[in-house]
């Protein structure tokens, strides 16, 4: 490498990092996210609070409603003595469901007849309402089997459920190491969006033409730093994921960094490409925002990419985070081989390859 | 000298005329002083918001923000987050094919939810689960039809994907639905009881399809107006700080209120121009009911841009590059705003130290405003005292804000 591009990347990192107050907004962040992460992304649902509203004076219908005292997924179980009090609960979100057991249901099970319970969700929280749904009619099922009993052989078979991978599913384990992936692109798109318009803004840019580096070198002086950043919070992202929250790497690492460089790379040229467009600090955020949004919600990071509408799908596939996120969770959960790893590091450097001959070409032309 | 200072001294002492060239020279009795500073005040700020609508004008980049990135976010919110699972892709495995294992392969395949594949070797499915191809793998055991009603549980085996722990849950849950219908329908065939002793009727109120979509549209409009708030108004002060534009400024006789609420108004109604989009795109693509009054709406929106918008201005006084305030802006209001708010994620399972933390953010009150304004209607329980806590906080950071602001250059 030559010594002049040597002294850009030199240049380039020490305006990254030279300001006691940037340096913070850097390392903060990141470290802020990843405890964030683990302890308030959940889609859980442990704590919820309920409400009963018991019309029947019988014997079956305490015993129902013990095994509800008992469950550990509600915080308060709110008891209604009329309908009237049902609907102001809910509207004011005091409860999250209601059981609402009818008159006749301690007779109806002494019959054995069949009987139903109502359950009242609050839809604004769908997913939650649905998760506490099942929660609710596994009690119910579960008591109704065991009055059958002892009397009869019940006709029941139940069915054996297992996770791999992270058997007890909790979610902690797979944000966490997804952090690898989101935090490593907001940083760096960030840094390169904002190191090539702050000079455009200050006037410095210019400093830098009239110097002898080609178009391509400065290009290279602005990547370099980026590749340097990302795999640095990377690899403190991997050791904070291990050693603080004991989340195992299960797979090689090697495996995971020849994912993480060419994200990074790709990333960085979404980057150049960003700045190419962009004349201001202001205008450079908003690009990186209007592509970081979108990449954040169409990578399967918070959902699914097979929940997205089939149309959409394809969109999602050319996210170099979509490719990345599954190999991190992969490697750091699944112990995933290098074949299929593979599958997923040849699109990212696809998009490597093209966007950053794009903004070389953009570049360039701008320079010119 | 700042123009705060003079205020403050001419209160005490009445100031030589040369001092105060801006007003009339009749203005030296103190009552006078007042009311002709009143209306200086009134023109100056008037101008002080004239330059921000017309900096707002000239860059594109705001327009963005107020029309393009609410439209992006909305699209993105309702088509691309949700936690619907529509069709599962599940593998199915059946070591012993027979009559039963068909039936219940058929009861699988034919509800809406399942994409089924199918093998006789449980390996078969190994790569494809590693490689999240499929959500989940359904073994049905070689004796299967044997262990049927014997209370046994490994007959069925349902092998769900834990990386993805809602969908490993709602995967298991379908199944086992799918498993005791069959049943049912089993027991139904041969004569026997065929409804279970005890069940449950769900009622979902305010969204009774339970889609995701119309939980996460209004904690998305809220969102946006954190971001356009908090982010570009942190911008708009360390912009002045960077390109020097602020001396120009601390030049002029604006005092900190005067500079502040010329900051704040032209944003607000970039923020309420962004918020009519959103609710219109709302409405009108994503179907979503406005079951509130457009006055709530109004009343809730107003209130939690005063806390966006003055939150935004109190980091741009601590930051005074673009950079730092953009960094801070997300540390400091868009990740509460996305935790801590209730829009994707659950407050009531967080620890306990977080869920009070919760309290503190603004977007938790606007995002339950939002939800229950656009799906349950005007609920005072919920209503009245969100806008209180918003309205409170907003004076609280403006305070703050005028107490921080200092209009020096050191």
């Amino acid at each position: 490498m030559p010594p002049k591009l040597i002294a850009l990347i030199i240049k380039e990192l020490l305006s990254a990092f030279h300001d006691p107050r940037t340096r913070i907004a850097f390392i903060v962040p990141p470290i802020m996210q990843v405890f964030l992460y683990a302890y308030a992304a959940t889609l859980e649902v442990t704590n919820a609070p309920i409400g009963v509203y018991n019309e029947d004076w019988g014997q079956s219908s305490r015993q129902l409603i013990s095994r509800f005292e008992k469950a550990s997924a509600f915080s308060t179980i709110t008891y209604f003595k009329s309908e009237k009090e049902i609907q102001p609960a809910i509207d004011s979100q005091g409860v999250l469901a209601v059981v609402r057991i009818p008159q006749d249901f301690s007779r109806k099970i002494a019959a054995r007849e069949p009987v139903s319970v109502q359950v009242l969700l609050d839809g604004r929280k769908s997913n939650s309402a649905q998760i506490l749904n099942s929660y609710i009619n596994a009690i119910v099922a579960n008591y109704a089997v065991d009055v059958v009993l002892g009397e009869e052989r019940p006709d029941v078979s139940a069915v054996l459920d297992r996770s791999w991978f992270n058997p007890n599913r909790e979610y902690r384990n797979t944000m966490v190491p997804s952090l690898v992936g989101t935090l490593t692109m907001t940083t760096v798109l960030m840094v390169m969006v904002m190191s090539v318009s702050r000079e455009r803004e200050l006037g410095t840019f210019e400093q830098l033409l009239v110097s002898p580096l080609q178009p391509l070198e400065i290009m290279i002086g602005k990547a370099v730093p980026g590749l340097i950043i990302g795999v640095a919070l990377g690899t403190a992202i991997t050791a904070i994921v291990t050693l603080v929250f004991g989340i195992p790497l299960t797979g090689s690492i090697f495996v995971l960094y020849a994912g993480l460089i060419v994200f990074t790379l790709a990333i960085i040229g979404v980057g150049l490409f960003i700045s190419s467009l962009v004349s201001t600090q202001q205008q450079a955020m908003l690009g990186a925002m209007v592509y970081m949004m979108p990449a954040m919600m169409l990578s399967g990071f918070t959902s699914p990419v097979q929940n997205m509408p089939d149309w959409l799908q394809p969109v999602a596939l050319l996210n170099p985070l979509t490719h990345f996120l599954v190999i991190v969770r992969g490697v750091f959960l699944r112990d995933m081989p290098m074949a299929l790893v593979a599958e997923r590091i040849w699109p990212m450097a696809v998009m490597a390859v093209f966007t950053l001959t794009a903004a070389s070409w953009l570049f360039r032309r701008k320079l010119g | 000298m700042s123009d705060l200072e003079t205020l403050e001294r001419t209160d005490l002492v009445p100031q030589p005329p040369s001092d105060r060239k801006f007003e009339a020279p009749e203005s030296r009795a103190r009552p006078d002083i007042a009311v002709s500073d009143k209306g200086g005040s009134m023109r100056r700020m008037r101008a002080l918001i004239r330059k921000e609508m017309l900096q707002i004008i000239r860059d594109p980049s705001s327009l963005v923000v107020a029309v393009v990135l609410p439209l992006l976010l909305l699209f993105l919110f309702g088509f691309g987050v949700s936690f619907d699972v529509t069709k599962m892709r599940v593998g199915v495995v059946i070591e012993n094919p027979n009559p039963e294992t068909e039936m219940f392969l058929a009861s699988l395949a034919n509800t809406p939810f399942f994409q089924v594949r199918v093998a006789h070797d449980r390996r078969a499915f190994l790569d494809d689960l590693t490689a999240s191809r499929i959500e989940g793998v359904v073994i049905l055991a070689g004796d299967f039809t044997q262990r049927i009603g014997r209370g046994d549980t490994v007959g069925v085996q349902i092998i769900t994907d834990g990386t993805d722990p809602n969908t490993a849950s709602l995967v298991n849950a379908y199944v086992q639905g799918a498993w005791q219908t069959w049943l049912a329908q089993r027991a139904l065939s041969s004569g026997l009881q065929a409804k279970a002793l005890i069940s449950t009727e769900p009622r979902v109120w305010f969204n009774p399809e339970l889609e995701s979509r119309r939980f996460l549209v209004p904690g998305s409009i809220a969102l946006i107006l954190m971001m356009i708030g908090s982010l570009l108004t942190a911008l708009v002060v360390a912009r002045e700080w960077e390109r020097g534009t602020i001396e120009a400024l601390l030049a002029t006789p604006a005092s900190v209120p005067e500079f502040l609420v010329g900051k704040v108004v032209p944003n607000f109604f970039l923020g309420l121009l962004a918020m009519a989009i959103s609710v219109g795109f709302s409405i009108f693509v994503f179907d979503m009911p406005l079951r509130g009054s457009i006055f709530s709406l109004l009343a809730a929106t107003t209130a939690f841009l005063l806390v966006a918008l003055s939150a935004g201005l109190l980091i741009s006084t601590v930051a005074r590059t673009q950079f730092l305030a953009s960094q801070i802006a997300m540390m400091a209001s868009f990740l509460p705003g996305l935790f801590f708010s209730g829009f994707i994620f659950e407050l009531s399972s967080m620890p306990a130290p977080l869920r009070a933390f919760s309290a503190l953010v603004p977007a938790r009150y606007f995002v339950k405003s939002l939800q229950t304004i656009f799906l349950a209607g005007d609920i005072a329980s919920v209503l009245v005292p969100s806008i209180l806590i918003l309205s409170f906080m907003s004076v609280v950071v403006m305070a703050l804000t005028w107490r921080n602001s200092k209009m020096r250059l050191d």
